[in-house]
């Protein structure tokens, strides 16, 4: 084989390999609910665009390439993403605990929600949980803040009983800045005496 | 991982992905998420900061860049063939 012949080869070679680059690989997925669920923009550096807003819709780009839409099997979607999809962390679940006027104890009827609380909690190998303090308006606005703090640091002393790290807790006041039921000052409203927990 | 925004991010094996910026007004929900994938698979449950804007949340991918808004999906840096 002639030096020109060998070059001719490599330089086909070459570009086949250009074409046949490796593609990026995008796939939009329906909410978990299984409803559509919203956009994504697949643009490459010269701003060619494909946009992904049906559910399994796909679309593929090699580097300097065009994106093109593409299609994609759910057996294909399994296979090739297993790894990432049975890493997806559960959705952020939340929790109101409600309490007794002027106190840091709760009513009887969330002991049901503290419950399932601790439950979501156990349930998750690595959790971080937030935990919202509120009053209702009784009371001097300073009051209000300490007493919402105190009441979040009580659920937060709960659940690191049940063995949660100190440092996975996050437990803050809101006083009586953001009641669930607007209220004028003064009243008393048994909705808004709550902690607001959120676990993810 | 799960962010204070609610994004869920996962990664399949041998991947490599880097948070580039990550900013959330917990009041507003105004916020930015720049991530890069670099290698292998990236399973992605945008949170709030991506329902506010659509230039609020971006992916890079080595041959691109995404624009998500309020949505679930997944990413696969292409590679070589090595058969």
């Amino acid at each position: 084989m002639g030096h020109r012949k060998l070059f001719i080869l490599a330089a086909v070679t070459l570009f086949l390999a250009a074409c046949a680059g490796p593609k990026d690989l995008i796939v939009l997925l329906p909410n978990e609910d299984g409803s559509s669920s919203g956009v994504v923009v697949v643009e490459n550096s010269k701003g060619e665009i494909v946009t992904l807003d049906q559910p399994l819709a796909a679309a593929r780009v090699a580097k300097g390439g065009s994106p093109e839409q593409a299609s994609i099997s759910q057996s294909d979607i399994d296979q090739t993403f297993s790894g990432a999809l049975a890493a997806q962390p559960p959705a952020p679940v939340s929790f109101v605990l409600y309490f007794v006027t002027g106190s840091t104890r709760l009513v009887p009827s969330s002991d049901e929600n503290l419950k399932n609380l601790f439950e979501a909690v156990a349930a998750r190998q690595t959790v971080e949980v937030q935990v919202t303090g509120h009053t209702d308006r009784v009371g001097k606005v300073t009051d209000n803040d300490r007493l919402s703090l105190r009441r979040a640091q009580a659920i937060a002393k709960m659940l690191t009983v049940q063995g949660i790290k100190t440092s996975r807790v996050l437990a803050v006041g809101r006083g009586e800045r953001e009641p669930l039921v607007n209220t004028a000052d003064e009243v008393s409203e048994s909705r808004n005496r709550r902690v607001e927990v959120i676990v993810r | 991982m799960t962010f204070i925004d609610n994004t869920r991010l996962s990664a399949g094996p041998n991947s490599n992905v880097e948070l580039t910026r990550f900013k959330f007004n917990s009041t507003t929900h105004d916020g930015a998420f720049q991530t890069s994938v670099n290698k292998g698979t990236l399973a992605i449950i945008s949170g709030q900061i991506a329902k506010r804007s659509p230039k609020a949340m971006t992916v890079r991918t080595p041959a691109s860049i995404l624009g998500v808004r309020g949505t679930r999906f997944l990413v696969k840096v292409g590679e070589e063939e090595s058969r």
